[in-house]
């Protein structure tokens, strides 16, 4: 009896480490929720906590302000959905919705779980101006 | 004309007088007869200058009917041959005409073609404009970020 319980048990625990485990190695998408959403808010030290190191070197305090005053100005940040995914190129596209439009995103994950390029498609009558 | 009633004038007076007088009895003298013979034959010489008289008048008369005849078929060939140039012209006016509504119309049709094209043109832009329900809008967009994907 103790040895069907112990077993029944040790069961169940590699379930819930490979239904989490392989959660997070497919899909990044609170990974690339939450950085949208520290991009949208302007907060520099969110976004970058999400960041590899090579792309952290990259990130200007004025090129996330500008971001962020385009994205208010398709309303308040919805949340992201994941429309593609390449695990093996750690290659991931969203659609982030917005108020009043629908962008997409672009990410590249590298092997630790962070984000080694980070793009979104941000329509030109607002990136224009 | 004159000279022909002239003639069968003196050729009639001549034969009544001929009958006029009486007949000379057989047992007339040479001179008599000499004067016979002479008027005889001077009766018969009006006769066939009278006949070949009339036979010239004929001819001629003949050859004035015919060319007249000719005339009047060279007029009606004439009439003939102007009403068949109006008759023909009137017909290409007609066509003219024809061919002018016809091109009317066609021009009618490019028109109302052009009108629909444009009106075409601009539902589908409009469409395109509204997206088509199922169908992802299209915007130009520009790319924002960090590192390279």
């Amino acid at each position: 009896m103790r040895t069907i319980s112990a077993t029944l048990a040790g069961s169940f625990v590699l379930a819930l480490c490979a239904c989490g485990g392989g959660g997070s190695a497919t899909s990044p998408e609170k990974v690339v929720n939450d950085t949208t959403a520290a991009v949208y808010n302007d907060d520099l030290n969110a976004m970058q906590s999400h960041f590899d190191d090579a792309l952290r070197k990259q990130v200007t305090i004025d090129g996330v302000a500008t971001l962020s005053q385009k994205l208010h100005s398709f309303g308040s940040y919805k949340g992201v959905t994941q429309i593609a995914a390449d695990p093996n190129g750690g290659r991931y596209d969203y659609n982030a919705s917005f108020d009043n439009a629908t962008m997409t995103v672009h990410v590249r994950m590298d092997a630790d779980g962070h984000i080694a390029a980070y793009r979104i498609d941000v329509p030109q009558s607002v990136a224009n101006q | 004309m004159n000279m022909k009633r002239t003639l069968a004038s003196i050729a009639l007076a001549g034969t009544v007088a001929l009958t006029a007088v009486p007949a000379a009895p057989a047992l007339a003298d040479g001179a008599a007869s000499t004067r016979n013979i002479i008027g005889g034959a001077a009766l018969i010489g009006g006769t066939l200058l009278i006949i070949n008289h009339n036979k010239k008048v004929h001819q001629k008369e003949d050859e004035m009917a015919s060319a007249q005849a000719q005339a009047e078929a060279s007029a009606n060939n004439s009439e003939a041959a102007y009403q068949s140039e109006r008759k023909a012209y009137l017909a290409q006016v007609a066509l003219n005409g024809e061919y002018k509504h016809e091109v009317a119309v066609q021009h009618q049709m490019i028109v109302q073609m052009r009108r629909q094209l444009v009106s075409a043109q601009r539902s589908r832009s409009v469409g395109s404009a509204a997206s088509a329900p199922g169908q992802p809008t299209r915007v130009a967009t520009t790319s924002y970020g960090w590192g390279n994907l």
